[in-house]
């Protein structure tokens, strides 16, 4: 195995600083301040950030102490590798997140932190090196145990290969067994077992801004960061978000929830930040924003439609899918529906609205039904011609408060009109009341 | 006939520019037959256009204008393209639309604000992944009729506009306009506009009265 090692120097200051300092003010130009943006809670800090951006590179990441990160990059070195390009690769991602860092590789991940520590570019793939490429490092980088640094230094030993010249079973005696056990793991002569950074279930992104924000148009630059960093998120998992939510924090009120649910999973980030994009537009900022926060939770895996490699791409070319949610975003979640015919005798109840119609309902033999439903039925005042069909009598309900009798009729109006009327039940009068139209 | 000019051959293809009976025949597609032999055979191209804005007008419910839609739409649904329904005026009675061969899976409804209407149907027609939209969308103007009919153009989608039949005198963009007229005979088909050919003087019988 071979591991690179990700010191960030700064990070321990940072965080010594970060309770004093408010966060980097957020502008267009300083977007990398917005992938600083901490996850909800508080306590996950920025070497978080770092392990679950390395965790796109290998699936063996593991913190270590407080400002190092270190990655298993051997198995991945056939996708990303070799293993200057991936090492390219690794400083501009660091470069954009705003990262001062070290990078070093080293058979073991302990060799590859005190590399990456000392100052050493160096990249060492075979354990024969690595006794001489440690040999120079100072002992004060090299990690060791807390109080054992001083003290060797005391003897007048101040580099590794003094340290690896001392007898083991002498430093056992005078510093503990924890001395030589560490240069163990160092130079991999014992296993180093660590505890892998596993990514979070769900997704949580909070932005704190360092002036108030009254107008919708501020926010969209940093909710597009934010849903950028979803949809990178979310691929990487292969899953879809069917529901979020965007938190708009205020001062002494409580945050405005906007809740953005999907019919199926998403994942594209235009299409997710142009349907927050137009709920931010409907909804009334009753106070100036200090902070924008999303939570996703709801994370279905999403499977891609099928695209067809010989369609055209007309129009705007998104999909019905996109089109559906553009939809309801804008109008209203319950106004775009689909119609199921349900199997009821009376007209009022062989319809339902349905969000989304799984399969094509069966077809059943029906009589002859108008195009058009009267929703409820209305009298019908003008003079009918003539009767072109019925009565069909439709007698139910009885059993659920919604008991009907009547006798349906098609009739036809003097304007050619089509229209599906009835009276009650045995009743001679011309008391007709429509129902459907034959359009 | 292989024209002169490509700009020409290009002009004519597209059916923009009215040559006289019988000179557009084989031009452009069209996207299904409308079931009506007569409509077809009046229409430039034999069937409903491939795409652009189809306006249907009509001085009541109930004269079988959506019956002269119904062959498409079960033949667009059948290529599984999904069908927008924009503020219908009522609900759609799904057993006859399937008996009339819709297939429900495909037929989706909005209804909406008539004044949101317009903007939901450039929107989808503009999409370009529906097969048809249908809308009925409360006096748009001459700007959004405009809008309408490019999005059409733009999506290459069949849009089907319903408006009031009094609407009939005022200008519109739309390519094909069709009147519906009541008579005591049954219901008439005017062909009121038709990009690339002049309108037939004889209207089509679209349902015939049974009672006459």
């Amino acid at each position: 195995m071979l591991w690179a090692g990700i010191v960030l120097p700064h990070l321990a200051l940072d965080g010594a600083l970060r309770h004093q300092l408010p966060p980097a003010p957020l502008s267009a130009d300083n977007p990398a301040a917005s992938l600083c943006s901490q996850p909800a809670g508080g306590s996950v800090g920025p070497l978080e950030l770092i392990a679950a951006w390395a965790y796109r590179y290998s699936s063996l990441v593991s913190l270590e102490d407080e400002d190092a990160v270190v990655l298993e990059v051997e198995a991945s070195l056939g996708l990303f590798g070799p293993w200057p390009r991936f090492r390219e690769s690794l400083t501009q991602d660091l470069k954009a997140l705003g990262f001062r860092h070290r990078i070093a590789l080293a058979p073991t991940p302990l060799a590859a932190c005190v590399l990456a520590g000392a100052g050493r570019n160096v990249a060492i793939t075979r354990d024969s090196a690595l006794v001489s490429a440690l040999g120079s490092v100072p002992l004060s980088a090299a990690r060791l145990p807390a109080g054992s640094c001083e003290g060797l230094a005391k003897m007048g030993v101040h580099t590794l290969r003094q340290l690896l010249a001392l007898p083991r079973a002498g430093l056992r005696r005078r510093f503990g067994p924890a001395l030589p056990h560490h240069l163990a793991r160092l130079y991999g002569e014992c296993p180093d077992p660590r505890q892998c950074y596993q990514p979070p279930d769900f997704f949580a992104a909070r932005l704190e801004f360092n002036h108030e924000l009254v107008h919708h148009t501020a926010l969209l630059f940093p909710l597009r960061r934010m849903i950028e960093d979803l949809s990178t998120w979310l691929g990487r998992r292969e899953e879809g978000v069917q529901r979020f939510e965007l938190q708009l924090e205020h001062a002494n009120r409580p945050a405005t929830t906007l809740t953005i649910g999907l019919l199926a999973p998403a994942r594209d980030a235009a299409q997710l930040f142009e349907l927050c994009r137009v709920k931010l537009e409907q909804t009334m900022l009753c106070a100036p924003v200090q902070g924008l926060s999303l939570l996703a939770r709801d994370l279905p895996p999403f499977n891609p439609a099928p695209g067809d490699l010989f369609a055209r791409a007309c129009g705007d070319g998104s999909s019905w899918e996109v089109l559906r949610e553009r939809l309801r975003a804008r109008l209203g979640e319950d106004v775009l529906f689909q119609l199921q015919p349900h199997a009821d005798a009376r007209p009022e109840r062989s319809l339902r609205a349905v969000p989304v119609l799984a399969r094509e309902p069966a077809s059943g033999a029906m009589p002859r039904r108008p195009t058009w439903l009267l929703a409820p039925p209305v009298p019908w005042r003008g003079t009918v011609k003539g009767i072109l069909a019925g009565p069909e009598r439709i007698e139910s309900g009885w059993w659920d408060e919604g008991d009907i009798r009547r006798d349906y009729y098609v009739i036809e109006t003097p304007q050619g009109q089509r229209a599906w009327v009835f009276r009650q039940a045995g009743s001679t009068a011309a008391d007709w009341m429509l129902h459907g139209w034959f359009a | 006939m292989k024209p002169a000019h490509p700009a020409l051959g290009s002009l004519l293809r597209e059916a923009r520019v009215w040559r006289g009976p019988g000179a557009a025949e084989s031009t452009g597609r069209a996207r299904c037959s409308t079931g009506l032999q007569a409509l077809d055979a009046a229409l430039p191209v034999p069937g409903w256009p491939e795409s652009g804005l189809v306006e249907v007008l009509t001085p009541a419910a109930g004269l079988g204008e959506l019956s002269l839609i119904l062959p498409a739409l079960a033949a667009i649904t059948t290529a599984d393209q999904p069908v927008l329904l924009v503020a219908p005026p009522h609900r759609p009675c799904v057993q006859a639309w399937q008996r009339a061969g819709v297939r429900l899976a495909h037929l989706h409804l909005l209804e909406t604000r008539a004044d949101s209407a317009c903007w939901a149907m450039e929107q989808a027609q503009r999409a370009g992944c529906c097969g048809a939209v249908l809308g009925w969308p409360t006096a748009p103007d001459d700007k959004t009729l405009r809008r309408l009919q490019v999005a059409a153009e733009h999506g290459r989608t069949l849009g089907f506009l319903f408006r009031d039949a009094s609407r009939a005198r005022q200008a519109s963009p739309a390519p094909l306009r069709l009147a519906v007229e009541a008579t005591p005979a049954g219901t008439l088909l005017r062909i009121l506009k038709c990009r690339g050919r002049n309108p037939p003087a004889q209207a089509i019988r679209l349902r015939a009265s049974l009672l006459h």
